[in-house]
């Protein structure tokens, strides 16, 4: 924008400023777009939105019978009825949702809006905080949810809970960077749609869902680590179900890491961009 | 106002890659640059060097494929110049598919703010807008439904209304008239043409009277590059006659030897002599060709735009692949819809004794006629070659007739008025007293 010399100098380095500035500059544009990518899910359903709270609430119950009355697995730790038990499942659950709601919508990110590719003038790289949003909205539905019960069962939360907030913004920045790169390659290379869908699967099983990490014997344990969700789950889980505080210079040094990454990300799509036109 | 350009393109190039396989355009990415290239270049436009200055209006006129969406896309800046820079000076509005934003699932108000913001407008701004929305696209009740229960024309007017809307200062509309019905055309040629006072307006459309008709100058574009550039009537008129020279490859005048013979008036009550359907001719038989059409003024020089009543001549060259005993030639002209308008073959002349063409000579066969008073559009003449009542060959879109009627009347046919005179009566009043 600033043409002049004092103006170039004056301007931060692009990691960081950039993916702020392109989502403040745009947000009423992202706003609207996200409400349409939630509302349109339900458009034209005799139940509208209620689907949003009702289908979290059936996997809820799911859950409770399968794990709790029916294979009765005993979470390490204090014992816990099932309906808790239910609880924590659908915790480390819920945080995988998010993360593959955004990522399994990506690859085909740009093929599906290529009418804003081609017929109109549209800064694409917002469409990565248009799915991340969305899936956020719907986050936070099934997140009520499981709070209501949370608080008919155990009644409030210790204090821990307050870092929740916290310990999501790593993960939505990861996020928002791996729609980065999935959108940009996937538009080049359609296999990596088929790919994710069954790196999902794969994926669900390779976080701390159904376990802790502590029962994952020792030789496993980097892969875990390697998850970007192991430490969101693990730290959400602790904060709701045992009070304790996320370690917090593992937060701070992964929330850094994830808005450099974000930022590279999002320098990489701005440039890639212009070639999308030729191809979809 | 600055005297800076609106719109200035230098040397603008576009050359889009064409891989054989999907996976050649991976494999191209890690191969060095000495190797020979995986992918074929096919250039959609080269060469455009382009100034136009504020508040002037420009019409882009060419074949299909000859690169007039490739530029706008270009100008637009939804696609990414190969070659060359272009550059455009204030706020674009990019009319190149009428509601390309739209939601099928939502409704006509819900996608009007969608495509309103798309087209950068704020909240406050749409909010203040949607009334003057509403009451362009004139569709009542309709806005609070969702598009899918639309008719393609009401679509068309809410799109058109939100761009309408958006004041830019340089529209860029692609074809839009090809959609909705006459009223919405009427809608839009009005309102661009109030645009012009305003602002930039570039329009790219294939009937060349809009461009006539809305343009102070035309570019005329073919294979990718600018071919001419001037005042819109003079190259509508060279698009005219470049379209006829696609049609059919012969120029020149007619030096036309062999039997010749003109029609006595026609008879009253008298029929066409060919004996089948032009519209279910059967399949062709072979044997024989339509080689190439064209009209033609009757100097022999190829016909530009027409507006109806000139004497014209459509010329037929066929060729024998094997004798042909009873050669008839035929022509039907047919709209834009396909319907034939008039046609007419050489029976009516000939009658059931025409002259053999022996094989493997050809022939040449010339229809005189004066031009009835038709619409304005393109028509094409669909010709056909029988031996006797057996097809041989029918080439459809053979010629291309480019009609430019100077009626106002919207109707299919028009008169050709000798006296037209409006006198009051006596006064009855004036006669009793």
């Amino acid at each position: 924008m600033a043409s002049d010399i004092a103006g170039r100098r004056a301007e931060p380095p692009f990691f960081l400023s950039a993916v702020l500035t392109s989502a403040l500059k745009n947000h009423y544009l992202i706003a609207l777009l996200v409400r349409r990518n939630v509302e349109v899910t339900f458009r034209g359903s005799v139940l509208g939105v209620a689907w949003a709270v009702l289908a979290p609430l059936f996997r809820l119950a799911l859950y409770t019978f399968v794990f709790g009355v029916v294979l009765h697995v005993r979470w390490p730790g204090p014992p816990r009825s099932s309906f808790e038990t239910a609880l924590l499942y659908f915790t480390g659950l819920t945080l995988f949702d998010f993360f593959f709601d955004c990522i399994t919508a990506a690859p085909a990110l740009i093929v599906d809006y290529a009418n804003f590719v081609k017929k109109v003038v549209f800064p694409l790289e917002i469409l990565s905080f248009v799915v991340v949003g969305a899936a956020l909205v719907r986050f936070a539905i099934t997140a009520a949810v499981l709070l209501l019960f949370y608080l008919a069962i155990d009644g409030l939360p210790g204090v821990a809970a307050l870092s929740l907030p916290l310990v999501m913004v790593p993960l939505v920045l990861v996020a928002l960077g791996l729609v980065w790169i999935m959108a940009m390659v996937g538009t080049f290379i359609r296999d990596l749609r088929q790919l994710i869908a069954l790196f999902a699967m794969v994926a669900m099983y390779l976080s701390p869902i159904f376990f802790p990490v502590s029962q994952v014997p020792a030789v496993a344990r980097p892969v875990f680590y390697a998850n970007p969700l192991t430490f969101v789950i693990e730290s959400a889980r602790a904060a709701l179900f045992a009070n304790q505080w996320p370690n917090w210079i593992i937060l701070i040094l992964y929330t850094a890491g994830a808005w450099l990454f974000a930022s590279v990300t999002h320098r990489m799509f701005v440039k890639v961009k212009a070639g999308f036109a030729d191809v979809v | 106002m600055s005297s800076e350009p609106a719109i200035e393109a230098r040397d603008l190039g576009k050359a889009y890659r064409l891989y054989p396989r999907p996976a050649d355009r991976v494999r191209q990415l890690f191969r060095s640059h000495s190797k020979p290239k995986l992918y074929e270049e096919f250039w959609a436009l080269q060469h455009i060097n382009l100034t136009i200055a504020k508040g002037e209006t420009l019409g882009i006129v060419g074949r299909n494929g000859a690169g007039k969406s490739t530029l706008l896309q270009l100008i637009c800046g939804t696609l990414t110049p190969t070659a060359g820079t272009v550059k455009t000076n204030g706020r674009v509005a990019a009319m190149l598919e009428l509601g390309a934003g739209f939601n099928a699932e939502f409704t006509g108000r819900e996608n009007v703010v969608t495509s309103a913001a798309l087209l950068g407008l704020g909240p406050q701004d749409i909010i203040a807008r949607m009334p003057d929305i509403e009451a362009f696209a004139g569709i009542g009740a309709y806005i609070d439904q969702p598009v899918k229960r639309y008719s393609s024309g009401m679509y068309a007017r809410l799109a058109f209304a939100v761009c309408a809307h958006v004041n830019p200062d340089i529209l860029v509309a692609d074809e839009i008239l090809a959609v909705g019905d006459f009223e919405f055309q009427q809608k839009c040629m009005r309102f661009m043409r109030g645009f012009r006072q305003r602002g930039t307006l570039l329009f790219v459309s294939h009937d060349a009277a809009a461009v006539t008709r809305l343009c102070d100058k035309a570019l005329l574009l073919d294979h990718g590059r600018a071919c001419e550039y001037g005042d819109a009537r003079e190259i509508c008129r060279r698009y005219h006659v470049l379209q006829s020279r696609f049609m059919s490859d012969g120029t020149g005048s007619f030096q036309t030897g062999g039997s010749h013979k003109l029609l006595p008036p026609p008879p009253d009550g008298a029929g066409s002599g060919v004996g089948f359907d032009p519209d279910m001719p059967g399949p062709a038989q072979g044997g024989g060709r339509v080689r190439e059409a064209g009209f033609y003024n009757i100097d022999g020089t190829p016909l530009g735009a027409v507006a109806g009543g000139e004497e014209i001549a459509l010329r037929v060259v066929v060729e024998a692949e094997r004798a042909i005993a009873r050669p008839v030639v035929a022509f039907a002209l047919r709209d834009r819809l396909a319907q034939i308008l008039f046609g007419d073959d050489t029976v009516t002349v000939y009658g059931e004794q025409p002259p053999p063409i022996p094989a493997g000579r050809s022939a040449e066969t010339l229809f005189r006629f004066r031009l009835p008073y038709m619409a304005s559009g393109a028509y094409s003449a669909e010709i056909f070659l029988l031996d006797g009542a057996t097809l041989l060959d029918n080439r459809r879109e053979a010629a291309i007739l480019r009609m430019q009627s100077r009626h106002i009347s919207p109707g299919l046919a028009n008169l050709a008025m000798r006296e037209v005179s409006l006198a009051l009566d006596a006064d009855p009043a004036v006669g009793a007293r």
